[in-house]
């Protein structure tokens, strides 16, 4: 156990709360049940993730009055506050504070409140430790730390808990004092924090008595005596189970224990409650690896490595032995046995190491590596792999009681020695040297020493705690089992001796002291006749035998009182009465002197069952001294014969006694000798082990040799079954002969030759009838074993078959010729086939005769002809075996042809080609020429066979053919006209490609009800009925119909004939097909212009009967009716001839000014000037213009400015954008009057254009000349 | 005479001297002339008035123009009229102008026997 650490501060009792999952309610619920003037410190400990806030300490304020902290730095404890862990990091108690550290294990391992509830153990020895819901195992450890140190564990109900796994762990560690749910567990701390209180007022003085009555009770009721044990210790465990049961008195839990058997074996489990780990102080366990165990390892004994581990409590220090020795061995390539002894008294952490399942936490302190090679993870858990395991033998043992074992390298006894006092170590010490072999080892824990024993013990290490045993022991047996609580005690509590003598004015003690002055020699014996203590003067009845020295009473005294003592002694112990023993002479340095010994029971108390047993020596004076002669004075020849027969009877007495000692001494010595002879036999027992062993083994091998054989066995056999089977399935009849030719072995199937049987081996076999067509077998066989060669031969039988017979001789395996053997083979099947294939040649031969073609066979690559057969293939064809390319292939084709051939070899193909060939007469032919790769197995081509035929006539047809239907195709071209043919039975319609065109085929297109698809719907039926009835009806059709084509609707004309079925042949139509589209468009335009034509026409005609009737009107006479009219027309003609010039789209207003001006005046008299641009008028704007510009002209020249030399007209327009300014102005001539009456010609000057065109006009007759102005907006681009 | 309901003609005509004659002719028939148009547009700025037209003869092409929207707005006004035209009558049906025609070149006796026959209509 860890030293505590003792503070003067007033220490706050600590509760440290562990949960995890599922915790916050129950750490809620706990909160708001415990009161808030316990003056305890709550620590919560969860687990957090490392990176976010926790705002479990707000949760934990609403539901308590006490103040609530997150703990960041360290704190001073202070009452009735809670503390909470804060996000990635560990709490630790150190000295009064709280310290918030960084985590030194890596996520995944950390197990915080392990950490926490052991750092509460180390530094407060007690606390309260509570568990609540939670995954994984983080807790299990820390609680047994806790409650080791003398804390209370207080764990959820897992019923209630809603993860159960952490309660569960905590459970299984078998420390929990209270399993309940949350609100009872609250209850349970109130209560037990006050017992606390009061046990903390208890007297220390009156505490020492009652915990030895406890003590006592417990030594009585379980078997087990803790009186060796420190007081300090002891009490703190009994404490706890005070606060546990709420006892607020030690008197009072004694009284409890008494009452409840079930409480002794609690008191009695948590008093051996001890702390461990795995590695618990790894230096220590680093240096006991490097100086002792490997060490050891190199100098092993023939019984291999064993150690103990006393007081193994859960098994983790013997298993961490257990690894450290594999360890160790591994490094050294060694595999000594090895056997590790763990003991411990408490059954309950026995079964836990047996069961070799630690929580998870444990990673804290195993490393990975060895995590990882001696432990098997089981979720929450580690297993101790099967391998350390089984060195490890758990056995529930004391140190205290039991016998040590024996021949030990290692004892391990780490945190045991500390509970026990002083005088117990020392006798645990000898017990353990007396175990180890000589110069072994002892480990200690840290606290631990071996001071006591330093003449068995040297420090080997001391910071290790690492002590060797000295070389020169004792090898005594120690005691075992005389630990008694009195005798412990009395040690102890030294009252007798010195305490009296302080008190001399003590009357009472004065008494005992003379009393014991005076008193005879006495002593004071155990049960077992051991000496508890001796008088002063009892030493004159002492004589120490030789040998080692004992306590035993029964040895120690004079020899003569031996035997009565040990049988006083045993009356009085096992029946408690008293005995007075009959003198008995002793001899004592100064002569014979009789004594007695009174041996009586004395016990303590009246009720102790334990007593010892006083002995008294009493003097009965020397035995000399009672001279015979004085005591015959009152005696008669009777008494004297009496005496005679007493001192008969007292030789005789004296004589029997000395030779029961010497017996007594002769039975040690057989003793002696029957021990080592049982020594001996042990030996010889381990000799026979080992020959046990030795046959074992040896039995082993013949194990192995046996199924060796066995094997063997089972393969001849197998290979005897197939050498059988091989024979039955082969169809070739073997006959083996010796050299006398006597039949040794045949199979069945010569059996039909020859007629023998089984019985027949061993006789000739030319003593046989046969049914072979040959009879010198016999003669074939002496002929074989005189010249050791095969001899073949082939017959027939008289069943018809044919045989193969092969005659070989017969050799041994070592070389010898041992007679012949013969093989029939059945060949009658191959025969036959040979026949039918000589025929199939035959035939094939007659085949390449008859045919035309030219058959012949070509090497691998293509290239020589190797074999040629049948005609005219080419004339000239005597070259086989020349390259048959160079030989007849037109130079400009070889190019292609060897390509060819060269596609068919990689592609293993067939070559096939039709290509011209030279022939022998100059000429060029046509030939075909196949071939066909002939492969082996492995795929190459072993040859090429082929034909080649001669097809000059028929490429000359189609030649013909080609050139007839070029000129066809020509010929329609050139007429642009589409050609088809088509067969209305199987719906077969052939176009040619201006066809497909005008139609709107496809390349695939190659129905005859595609071509109707293409036809406009209108169009379509009648075109169906037209064509159906011409193929029926064997006639020509003419048809004309419109097709839908991508580039719009064309109409098509066609026209083709039928021809009449003939026998063999269905009906079959040819024609051609033309597109007449434009031709019928021209035709549609043609005709819309003559519609037009005619109308302007009429139009014109009632143009020319209006002028005419409306010149009537205003002309005098016939003359000028003519003349005017005649002018009238004349205009118009002209303008129509400008309109027809520019095909009656527009005519150019200066063309019309200048025909109009100049048909009347001389263009160069200079009186006229044109200045205006062209513009472009439409017809009727033109014809307007002109009629009004006629009559301006003809105004001029009768009234105006052109009527005399002088006068002037200036014509002038402008045109700007779509209006159009034209201006006449006349000066210089005659005086202008207005007209007095409206004729014709002013009504078309001034009205005529305002009519027509909506354009303004302004006739203004001034004098000095006329003026006219014309506006026009022009209603076209022109 | 004519009928006094049907006194007052339109003459729509792009030739000015036709249209000239046209008025001599309906004013010997006995007709007063309610007004002459040589446009599209001055044919329908004419009948902005209906009231003032009671029958009209219509030439079927204005400058190269279908007289076509003046047809359809006197079939709105329910305005009786014929058609002049150089075109054969085929042709007008086919370019959608009713009955009755009057073929160009024409004489009086045409005009009037077509006049008569809008009478009848009404």
């Amino acid at each position: 156990m860890d030293t505590v650490d003792e503070t003067t501060l007033p220490r706050i009792p600590i509760c440290a709360i562990g949960a995890s999952a599922g915790g916050t309610r129950p750490l809620r619920e706990f909160f708001r049940r415990i009161p808030t003037d316990l003056g305890m410190a709550y620590v919560v400990i969860v687990h957090l993730a490392p990176d976010e806030p926790s705002a479990l300490g707000e949760i934990l304020g609403d539901v308590t009055t006490m103040e609530v902290r997150t703990v960041f730095d360290g704190p001073a404890i202070a009452p009735d506050t809670v503390y909470v862990i804060s996000p990635d990091r560990e709490l630790v108690i150190e000295g009064n504070s709280i310290a918030s550290v960084e985590f030194r294990e890596p996520r995944g391992k950390r197990a915080p409140i392990d950490m926490f509830f052991r750092s509460v153990a180390r530094a407060r020895g007690d606390g309260l430790a509570v568990i609540l819901s939670g995954a994984g195992s983080d807790g299990a450890v820390g609680v047994r730390a806790v409650k080791e140190a003398g804390g209370v564990v207080f764990v959820q109900d897992p019923e209630e808990a809603q993860f159960a796994m952490m309660p569960r762990s905590s459970i299984a560690q078998g420390v929990a004092d209270f399993v309940a749910p949350v609100e009872v567990l609250a209850d349970q701390i109130v209560r037990v924090i006050r017992s606390k209180r009061k046990i903390g007022e208890m007297d220390e003085d009156d505490a020492e008595q009652t915990l030895s009555r406890i003590l006592g009770f417990l030594h009585r009721s379980t078997g087990h005596d803790f009186s060796n044990y420190k007081r300090a210790t002891m009490l703190r465990r009994v404490a706890r189970r005070m606060q546990v049961n709420q006892q607020s008195t030690l008197e009072d839990y004694a009284h409890h224990l008494q009452t409840n058997p079930e409480e002794a074996k609690d008191l009695f489990s948590d008093l051996l409650i001890s702390v461990t780990s795995f590695f618990r102080d790894p230096d220590a366990f680093e240096t006991l690896a490097e100086t002792v165990i490997g060490p050891m390892l190199d100098d092993l004994h023939e019984g291999g490595f064993r150690a103990w581990v006393a007081g193994c409590a859960t098994g983790e220090e013997a298993y961490s032995l257990a690894m450290l020795i594999h360890e160790e061995k591994t490094k050294r390539g060694l595999s000594p046995e090895v056997q590790i002894f763990a003991t411990d008294l408490d059954e309950g952490a026995l079964a836990t190491a047996r069961e070799a399942r630690y929580p998870a936490s444990i990673a804290a302190d195993v490393s990975d590596e060895r995590l990882s090679k001696f432990f098997v993870s089981e979720g929450s858990h580690y297993r101790i792999s099967k391998e350390i395991r089984d060195t490890v033998l758990f056995a529930s043992h004391s140190v205290l009681k039991d016998p040590p074992f024996m021949r030990l390298d290692l004892i391990s006894c780490r945190n045991l020695l500390i509970y026990l006092d002083r005088t117990v170590k020392r006798r645990v010490g000898e017990l353990f040297a007396y175990g180890l072999r000589p110069n072994r080892f002892l480990f200690l824990g840290s606290a631990e020493t071996m001071d006591s024993n330093t003449e068995l013990f040297q420090p080997l290490h001391r910071e290790a705690r690492i002590f060797q045993l000295r070389r020169q022991q004792l090898r005594r047996p120690p005691q075992i089992g005389g630990f008694s609580s009195d005798s412990a005690m009395s040690k102890r509590r030294p009252v007798s001796g010195t305490v009296s003598e302080k008190q001399t004015f003590d009357a009472g003690g004065h008494h005992a002291q003379a009393l014991e002055r005076m008193a005879p020699p006495s002593m004071l014996v155990d049960r077992d006749c051991m000496i508890v203590h001796m008088s002063p003067n009892v030493g004159q009845y002492l004589l120490p035998p030789g040998g080692p020295l004992s306590h035993d009473a029964g040895d120690l005294v004079r020899p003569e009182l031996r035997l009565d003592l040990r049988s006083a002694v045993r009356r009085a112990a096992e029946r408690g009465q008293t005995t007075l023993t009959l003198p008995v002479g002793v001899a004592f340095d100064g002569g014979q002197r009789r004594v007695m010994m009174h041996v009586s029971p004395s016990r303590r108390k009246e009720s102790d069952p334990v007593f010892e047993v006083l002995v008294v020596f009493l003097d009965g004076g020397p035995l000399s001294a009672i001279p015979t002669s004085e005591r015959i004075d009152a005696s008669d020849g009777e008494i004297q014969r009496l005496r005679n027969e007493l001192e008969m009877a007292e030789s005789h007495l004296a004589a029997s006694r000395s030779e029961y000692e010497t017996a007594i001494q002769d039975l040690r010595v057989v003793n002696e000798e029957l021990q080592s002879m049982n020594e001996e036999y042990r030996s010889t027992s381990e000799e026979l082990e080992t020959s046990k062993e030795e046959l074992q083994s040896m039995n082993e091998e013949l194990q192995t040799v046996n199924a060796e054989l066995k094997a063997k066995l089972e393969s001849i056999g197998a290979a005897h079954s197939d050498l059988e089977n091989l024979v039955m399935a082969t169809d070739v009849g073997t006959l083996f002969l010796d050299t006398s030719l006597r039949i040794r072995i045949f199979t069945p199937q010569v059996a039909q030759i020859f007629r023998i049987a089984e019985g027949d081996i061993g006789r000739a076999i030319t003593d046989f009838t046969h049914t072979l067509q040959y009879s010198g077998l016999g003669d074939d066989a002496r002929q074989v074993l005189r010249d050791l060669t095969p001899v073949e031969r082939e017959t027939g039988t008289a069943d018809n078959r044919r045989l193969m017979i092969r005659c070989r001789p017969y050799r041994t395996i070592d070389d010898r010729i041992d007679g012949v053997v013969f093989t029939f083979v059945d060949v009658t099947a191959q025969r036959e086939a040979a026949t039918r294939m000589r025929e199939s040649e035959r035939r094939f031969r007659a085949l390449v005769d008859a045919t035309s073609d030219v058959v012949f066979r070509m090497s691998p690559d293509l290239r020589d002809t190797q074999e040629i057969m049948g005609r005219g293939f080419p004339p000239n064809a005597d070259a086989a075996g020349k390259d048959w390319v160079e030989a007849y292939i037109l130079p400009e084709e070889r190019e292609s042809i060897r390509a060819m051939v060269e596609a068919a070899i990689a592609g293993r193909t067939p070559f096939e080609t039709e290509h011209r060939v030279r022939l022998s007469d100059g000429n060029i032919g046509w030939r075909l020429t196949r071939a066909i790769p002939v492969e082996d197995e492995e795929g190459r081509i072993v040859e090429w066979f082929g034909a080649a035929s001669d097809i000059s006539a028929r490429r000359r047809n189609e030649e013909d053919l080609r050139a007839a239907r070029d000129a066809l195709v020509l010929a329609t071209r050139a007429a642009d006209l589409g050609w088809g043919t088509w067969e209305l039975g199987n719906g077969r319609a052939d176009w040619d490609d201006r066809g497909r065109e005008m139609l709107g085929l496809g390349p695939d297109d190659t129905r005859v009800s595609d071509w109707f698809d293409r036809v406009h719907a209108d169009d379509r039926a009648a075109l169906r009925d037209e064509i159906e009835a011409a193929s029926r009806e064997a006639r020509s059709f003419d048809v004309e119909y419109r097709i839908l084509r991508q580039d719009g609707l064309r109409i098509i004309h066609g026209t083709g004939a039928f021809t009449a079925p003939g026998a063999d042949r269905p009906p079959r139509g040819s024609g051609l097909v033309r597109d007449v589209t434009e031709l019928r468009k021209w035709e549609e335009s043609q005709r819309l212009l003559v519609g037009e034509l005619n109308h302007r026409v009429k139009n014109m005609l009632a143009v020319v009967q209006s002028i005419a009737q409306q010149t009537r009107l205003y002309s005098p006479d016939m003359d000028r009716f003519i003349a005017a009219f005649s002018a009238r027309i004349g205009v118009l003609s002209e303008a129509h001839g400008a309109l027809t010039r520019r095909n009656w789209s527009n005519a150019d207003l200066r063309d019309l000014v200048e025909r109009s001006l100049f048909s009347i005046t001389d263009r160069d008299g200079g009186q006229v000037t044109l200045q205006g641009p062209h513009v472009a008028l439409k017809p009727d704007a033109a014809i307007s213009f002109t009629l009004a510009i006629h009559e301006l002209c003809t105004n001029a020249v009768k009234y105006g400015a052109l009527s005399c030399r002088e006068g002037r007209v200036r014509v002038s327009w402008v045109r700007d954008g779509r209006t159009l300014k034209f201006d006449w102005v006349e000066s210089d001539g005659p005086e202008v009057h207005p007209p007095t009456r409206t004729g014709f010609g002013s009504l078309i000057l001034q009205q005529g254009l305002a009519y027509e065109l909506d354009a303004e006009v302004d006739v203004d007759y001034d004098p000095a000349g006329l003026r006219y102005h014309v506006k026009l907006e022009l209603h076209d681009d022109a | 005479m004519p009928d006094p309901l049907l006194r007052r003609i339109l003459i729509v005509e792009d030739e000015l001297a036709i249209a000239i004659d046209l008025k001599r002719i309906v004013a010997e028939l006995g007709y007063e002339v309610a007004g002459m148009a040589g446009t599209l547009s001055r044919a329908l700025q004419q009948l902005e008035d209906p009231g003032a037209v009671d029958a009209v003869l219509l030439d079927a092409n204005l400058h190269g123009e279908s007289a076509l929207p003046v047809a359809e707005r006197l079939k709105e006004l329910r305005i009786p009229f014929a058609i002049t035209s150089g075109y054969e009558a085929e042709e007008l049906r086919h370019s959608g102008f009713p009955r009755p025609h009057v073929a160009k070149p024409y004489g009086a006796e045409a005009i009037g026997s077509a006049l008569r026959q809008l009478e009848g209509r009404r």
